[in-house]
């Protein structure tokens, strides 16, 4: 990095005036973002980059009463620009204006009050670029508290800029900082108009000390001080054993949180598009616009807005942990477990929060700073077993384990530990494969304990879901209406048998049980019967050798197929097949039919071995387009999409054959 | 033993020693980073550069230290190589 000269650079432009945000990781730079901006942001992706970019508009009123608009840029925390991380590069060629990027028209960083030593280098690199800058001196009460007093004036004088006192998660200081950034674009402040300082190991550092000297006072003015209450905690949470424990307990909350809260809005979300279903229902005429703004759309819709209560409360409740400065602590603790499978252990949230949903998990390896780790992360998240797969291991377990509960609770619990380890070490391979290479070593900084703002997480939670919404969203929306058109197209006539036992109804009085029977037995002839002709039925048909070294028929097939939309559709399409009725959650009649269900050849449809295959095969498969939609996105390829379902089939269907042929040969069948 | 460079008189010269060879209190300054380049640089970003002053806060993974006003959490691996001449 060469430092420019020093040449008066005014702010006069037609366009708005384009605001870059910098400063290091913790010092409150998106609560300053959120402050400034509001709701008044998006998320995107840098470009030709995987890292989040939050671009965000506000509008400022100048000394003369007229309105600005700036663009704010949030850049990503970093500790240095030259150094040869992401973060720093994607800094350095954002400011700079290189390749893809827009060069801004100005600066504000974002300075700790109370890290001045460490904070002010960064600030001291950003001056050598000779863009107009405003330095946003945050946490002043803090600093105050530990009894450091900071001469701003002084300071401003030293780095030939303005400096600005702000509490960002109180919003104090935040009219002084608008009104500095409306000067700058009325009266176009020049570069800073002191000479850049001297770049390097060796010039940064001594020009801070003398600035500091110079302008900071009180009794830890170098910050050398320890405060004994963060000792303790820090003791606490990094403890081999108590921070363990507290890591359990913490996550645990965050996870039943995520769990137990987000099923009310789920639900409501399916009840609104259900009676908007009804309502589509009654208005249109019968046909296939009908079917398709219904079925397909309606459907597809409600089947990506349903994930929305689950990324908000967990985004939600990340920002809130993170702002505390609780989530670096945990990163060690767990990263004692996870390096020994190639993973740090920033990893542990994403793979929690998987437990609920895939989409989250993977969303939330943004926390992971290493892209060779978050890549791993991101592939293995899909084995922890999701919130989607309930359905179908109480249907498969209900199978095996009748009347021995105990047993089927062991199964269920050895579920998820067969699809955690499957993820470990997976891990482990990739690791040594594929995403081979050296992981950064552990090092953080451990940011000073605070209360989160409310603030930050309620709008890092809006931007996560209006973020997943547009990339992942509309992706997941046309797969859900291909899926239901492979599955309802072609339109087939009813088969004889059903005619056959309508007419029988009819002929009965209305309302008599047997009626009901009759018309019910049609029903379910006719699902079936359009099931088998549809493109999926005729899929499932052609893909059925492909699934017979694993015991499954056509039925089967058909019912894995279809899940590959969403692992729970494999519940409702057998019930369709078995039974004419569309159910969600498998119920005791459902399990006792599903029994008794037969193949062609009159043989039972599911066998000890069968089930206990199919059991395996939804433990270790990405039956889930919208997870492969949303790894595609957060991965930066396709390839890694392909991969994960490539790899996470292969392994599932080779353990599906062991369980079902090594049951077979052990006489279980 | 002492070195056979320096006269009776002068003070002993204090020799670096491993960060983790050290207690929980102790100062010292940065004396070496046996470390790849870049990792090196993160540690240089975070303010530990050489002939930093820092202190040690806990032993153990992490090793947490604080230096130039921040705390710093180390895995075993990096601490161990960590050069560090303690102050007398």
């Amino acid at each position: 990095m060469t430092a420019p000269a020093s040449t008066p650079h005014q702010l006069h432009l037609e366009r708005s005036p384009r605001i870059a945000l910098l400063g290091n990781p913790n010092t409150g730079k998106t609560t300053l973002f959120n402050r400034l901006c509001g709701l008044r942001a998006k998320t995107a992706n840098f470009p030709g980059t995987t890292t989040d970019a939050r671009i965000g508009s506000c509008s400022l009123e100048a000394d003369d009463g007229s309105r600005v608009d700036f663009e704010i840029i949030d850049l990503p925390g970093t500790y240095r620009l030259h150094l040869e991380l992401p973060e720093a590069r994607v800094c350095r060629q954002a400011l700079t204006g290189e390749g893809l990027f827009q060069r801004p028209d100005a600066a504000v960083i974002v300075v700790d009050a109370t890290n001045l030593s460490r904070n002010l280098c960064l600030a001291g690199e950003l001056l050598t670029l000779g863009l107009p800058t405003v330095v946003a001196l945050n946490m002043v009460d803090l600093a105050q508290r530990r009894g450091l007093t900071v001469d701003t004036e002084s300071l401003s004088r030293q780095l030939g800029c303005p400096v600005v006192p702000v509490v960002a998660r109180k919003g104090q200081g935040m009219g002084e900082l608008r009104s500095a950034l409306s000067r700058m674009s009325a009266s176009g402040l020049p570069t800073p108009a002191v000479p850049a300082p001297p770049l390097g190991s060796d010039g940064l550092e001594p020009w801070v000390d003398a600035i500091i000297e110079a302008s900071v006072g009180g009794a830890d003015a170098t910050g050398s001080e320890t405060d004994t209450l963060t000792e303790r905690l820090d003791n606490a949470f990094t403890h081999s054993v108590l921070g363990v424990l507290l890591f359990l307990g913490v996550m645990g909350g965050l996870f039943w949180t995520v769990f137990a809260f987000a099923s009310m809005p789920m639900d409501l979300i399916e009840l609104i598009f259900e009676h908007l279903g009804g309502l589509a229902a009654g208005l249109l005429p019968d046909g296939a616009v009908k079917d398709l703004i219904i079925d397909g759309v309606i459907g597809g819709v409600a089947g990506t807005v349903v994930f929305l209560p689950q990324i908000c409360l967990l985004f939600f409740l990340i920002s809130l942990l993170e702002d505390t400065g609780y989530l670096a602590r945990a990163a060690f603790v767990m990263d004692r477990i996870l390096c020994r499978f190639g993973l740090p252990g920033h990893a542990f949230v994403p793979l929690l929060s998987s437990h609920a949903c895939a989409l989250p998990g993977i969303i939330s390896s943004r926390l992971i700073p290493d892209r060779k780790d978050r890549l791993a992360t991101i592939l293995i998240a899909p084995f922890m077993s999701c919130s989607a797969r309930l359905p179908v291991y109480v249907l498969l377990t209900g199978l095996l384990f009748k009347d021995r509960p105990l047993l089927g609770g062991l199964a269920f619990a050895g579920c998820y530990l067969i699809g955690a380890g499957a993820a470990l070490g997976s891990a482990f391979l990739f690791r040594k494969t594929w995403l081979k290479g050296r992981s950064r070593p552990m090092v953080l900084e451990l940011p000073s304990y605070k209360l989160p703002s409310l603030q930050t997480a309620l709008l890092t939670a809006f931007h996560q879901g209006m973020a997943f919404l547009r990339n992942a969203g509309t992706v997941i929306v046309s797969i859900c209406i291909v899926m239901w058109w492979l599955s309802a197209y072609p339109k087939v006539e009813p088969p004889a048998p059903a005619l056959e036992l309508r007419e029988q109804a009819a002929s009965l009085p209305d309302g008599s049980p047997m009626a009901d029977e009759l018309m019910s037995r049609a029903a379910q002839l006719e699902s079936k019967n359009a099931q088998a002709q549809s493109f999926a039925g005729h899929l499932g048909r052609a893909a059925q050798p492909i699934f017979a070294p694993l015991g499954y028929d056509w039925q089967l097939t058909v019912g894995v197929l279809t899940s590959f939309l969403a692992r729970e559709v494999f519940v409702s399409t057998l019930a369709v097949l078995l039974t004419g009725d569309a159910v969600d959650e498998p119920d005791a009649g459902v399990i006792d039919q599903v029994r008794a269900a037969t193949r062609d050849d009159g043989s039972p449809l599911l066998t000890t071995a069968t089930s206990a295959s199919l059991l395996i095969f939804f433990v270790l498969a990405m039956q889930c387009l919208p997870t492969l939609a949303v790894t595609r996105k957060e991965a930066g390829g396709r390839r890694w999409a392909l991969l994960q379902l490539v790899y996470m089939s292969s392994l599932a269907w080779v353990a599906a054959f062991i369980t079902f042929h090594g049951l077979q040969t052990l006489g279980i069948s | 033993m002492a070195d056979p460079q320096t006269s009776s008189q002068d003070p002993p010269v204090p020799q670096a020693v491993a960060l983790t060879s050290m207690r929980v209190g102790d100062c010292g300054t940065l004396a070496g980073v046996h470390l790849l380049d870049e990792d090196a640089q993160l540690l240089s970003a975070l303010g530990l550069a050489p002939s930093t002053e820092l202190k040690l806060c806990k032993i153990g993974n992490p090793w947490i230290l604080q230096a130039r006003g921040t705390r710093i959490g180390l895995s075993e691996e990096v601490a161990q190589r960590l050069m560090v001449v303690p102050n007398p």
